[in-house]
């Protein structure tokens, strides 16, 4: 049987950077609270000895009330496992030392890690971790997750540790409890921990007899009413308190406001600075994008020739629909929307590793407070740039329900990974006819803007709905902002690649195969004179003239539904019927399709509009209902900005009109 | 006085906390306690709520929150 640990820590102390370097495992980390939800189990070996490590939430507290602490309490309280290490942030170290008092009280089997040493080195924070360790009789190692430091001494300690055989301290105010109830314990295996879980949490009693049971909580009564759990949450406030004052040192500490949250946060710069980042990103995931999505672009077409030759023995009635359907839908998600996702996750993974979106939520609350929100909605927008359905899962850290509620409701405005390299393709088609440096600069001038513009819909909505929806309840709103952190460049980019970038790309591609056969079939299957497809556009036709559209591309958005990756795919298969031979060689061939089919610089702005503002695809949906467990919010999820997109096209066709 | 009312930069000790008990917990959780130092380190740029430093805290409260706070000068 492989030995176990547990990993415990407040959010946000490099926990899960821990358990990855231990493992060699790539979970995603960031730099803000609550990123572990699940728990997490791997193995790594130490000589011959096998180890199962349990990443558990971050957690304050044993007697912690969120979902988080309760999972983490419930296992620390229930579970058995070989070691607890407890993992504590070197610079904010008051936080985590009233945790690690609650553990110790009750786990004989503690290893203490010091984590982010360096930084409080940096920082000119002294602790006397040898005191400290002393002082609690247990090994304490310092670390950093970061730099690989420290890493080899945890393993020895891991591998050296023995049970203490001094009983733990336990602390005086805590005395009279202990010592009362020891001798009627006498069965459990961890006195100290059985004591206080009776104390705190409800604890199965069986292996005493009734008789032993009824001594044991008739005095218990009287405990559970002294020691209750304001009394045992100061006892420990107390008790860390004093801890600090012994072995950490701040009075040297450097306390220079950083000069990015000068320039963050200040009234002026903020939202132009915030913008100009925005800005920056978008540039360079357009940027330098565009040479391997050609490059991709035309080996795949390449390769369709030959692809055609080999399988020429099939006959025409399965070829072509493989080929010109399936196929040609593939590569064009594939080399449209791969480069843009394997720069633009890795980038946004640096930023948040950083710890600039705490930022973001703290400079825009304001205007967020006033929809009846609050500034954590716009990390979930952020999310949701990467992907709609991780923004809807994240809306989790909003303050309540009702906000909670709203998030999910207007997350569909941030255009996501699926959306943005559509409407960068379409951009470059309609409105910029160079590529070079000022083409990219422009493309990506006009896609921040239509993001801001996603921002001031969702604010707009945001009030809407709390208008409409709720009645005004208000809650305190307390947001941790954490220091920055210089994230380890290569990894977090391959990380984010593995993780993020991969798990969206795949989704795109098992559908884009499948939609693009079934788009062939409705292109070329014929009832009567007529194909299927045409029924279809015929029929949506005059619903997407009033808007300034065509029924080719309401069609398309319809189809999309599964992942909107498909969208202009489908289009460009309905335009040219799916029969003809043209190869979707530039952009500019592209154009000439669609202008062909009667484009105009009013379809493609309403095309933007369009992809900003409709409803969520079907993974999201699926989110949303699993997130609101109703029918009602998922419903308004999809009606919401459908209608939006409609109107703002119906204005925009009236304006050009 | 209260915590909205202290100038950026001073220290400050925290003399009562008025705020609901869930709330009061959360604090507590980033170690905001009866009898810590607090200072405030900045405003946001919509002067909705300001960004507090205790020990290596840095966390932010709106204004109508904050003024439920009790604070004096070191």
């Amino acid at each position: 049987m492989n030995k176990k640990i547990c990993l415990i820590g407040p959010p946000n102390v490099g926990k899960s950077s821990l358990f990855n370097i231990l493992t060699k495992s790539n979970q995603h980390t960031g730099n803000w609270t609550g990123k572990t939800v699940d728990l997490l189990t791997k193995t790594f070996q130490i000589n011959d000895t096998k180890w199962d490590i349990v990443d558990l939430p971050g957690s304050y507290s044993l007697m912690g009330e969120s979902e988080e602490e309760k999972i983490t309490a419930n296992y620390i309280w229930r579970e058995k496992y070989d070691i607890a290490i407890v993992v504590l942030d070197a610079t904010n170290i008051e936080i985590s030392l009233r945790l690690l008092c609650e553990v110790i009280d009750i786990l004989p089997n503690v290893i203490v890690c010091l984590n982010l040493y360096d930084e409080a080195m940096k920082k000119n924070i002294q602790i006397d971790y040898q005191a400290l360790s002393k002082k609690l009789n247990v090994p304490v190692i310092i670390t950093s997750a970061k730099e690989k430091i420290g890493i080899d001494k945890l393993k020895e300690a891991i591998n050296n540790f023995r049970e203490p055989l001094k009983k733990v301290k336990f602390d005086n105010t805590l005395d009279n409890y202990i010592n009362f109830m020891t001798p009627l314990l006498s069965k459990s295996n961890n006195i100290s921990k059985t004591a206080m879980q009776l104390l705190t949490n409800k604890v199965s009693l069986e292996e005493y007899t009734l008789e032993e049971q009824q001594k044991i909580l008739k005095p218990l009564v009287f405990f559970q009413k002294y020691y209750n759990r304001e009394k045992l949450i100061n006892i420990y406030i107390n008790r860390s308190r004093i801890l600090i004052k012994e072995v950490v040192n701040r009075s040297n500490e450097k306390n220079n406001i950083h000069i990015l949250d000068k320039i963050l946060t200040n009234t002026w710069s903020a939202i132009p600075f915030m913008i100009i980042m925005l800005f920056v990103v978008l540039w360079i995931t357009i940027s330098l994008s565009n040479v391997p999505s050609t490059l991709l672009f035309t080996f795949f077409s390449f390769l369709e020739g030959k692809l055609y030759h080999i399988l020429n023995f099939l006959p025409q009635i399965i070829l072509n629909p493989l080929i010109y359907g399936g196929y040609r839908t593939l590569y064009w998600v594939i080399s449209v929307m791969a480069p843009p996702m394997a720069i633009f996750f890795p980038l946004f993974s640096l930023l948040e590793a950083y710890g600039l979106f705490p930022r973001i939520a703290f400079n825009l609350d304001g205007p967020f407070a006033k929809c009846g929100s609050c500034g954590k909605q716009s990390l979930t927008m952020c999310m949701g740039l990467g992907c709609n359905a991780v923004g809807v899962t994240g809306t989790r850290i909003m303050e309540n329900k009702k906000m909670k509620i709203l998030a999910i409701l207007t997350n569909v405005f941030m255009p996501c990974n699926g959306r943005f390299p559509t409407m960068i393709s379409m951009i470059s088609m309609f409105f910029i006819l160079s590529s070079g440096l000022f083409g990219t600069i422009l493309s990506s001038l006009i896609l921040t803007g239509i993001i801001v513009i996603g921002i001031f819909i969702t604010f707009i909505v945001t009030k809407l709905c709390n208008y409409f929806l709720f009645n005004n309840e208000k809650s305190v709103f307390v947001l941790e902002i954490p220091s920055y952190r210089p994230p380890k460049i290569i990894q977090t980019i391959l990380i984010s690649l593995k993780t993020k970038a991969l798990d969206v790309l795949k989704r795109a591609i098992i559908i884009s195969f499948p939609a693009g056969l079934l788009i062939y079939f409705l292109v070329n299957f014929k009832i009567g004179d007529i194909t299927l497809f045409q029924i279809l556009t015929n029929f949506l036709n005059p619903l997407g003239l009033i808007l300034g559209l065509d029924g080719v591309i309401l069609l398309a958005f319809l189809l999309g539904l599964p992942a909107n990756e498909i969208v202009i795919p489908i289009l460009l298969l309905g335009y040219i019927k799916g029969t003809s031979l043209i190869e979707y060689e530039s952009l500019e061939s592209l154009k000439q399709i669609l202008v062909n089919n009667h484009w105009t610089l009013l379809t493609a702005i309403n095309f933007l509009i369009i992809c900003l503002c409709h409803f969520p695809c079907a993974t999201t949906l699926l989110t949303i209902k699993e997130e609101t467990k109703s029918w009602k919010y998922t419903i308004l999820a999809f009606i919401i900005p459908t209608i939006i997109g409609l109107l703002l096209c119906l204005i925009t066709t009236l304006i050009f009109r | 006085m209260i915590l909205k009312d202290i100038s950026i930069g001073r220290k400050a000790i925290i003399k009562k906390i008025n705020l609901d008990k869930e709330t009061t917990w959360r604090l507590y959780n980033l170690g905001v306690t009866k009898n810590t130092v607090i200072t405030c380190v900045f405003n946001s740029p919509f002067k909705s709520l300001r960004a507090y430093k205790v020990a290596g805290t840095t966390f932010a409260l709106r204004e109508c929150d904050a003024q439920k706070i009790e604070v004096a000068y070191e």
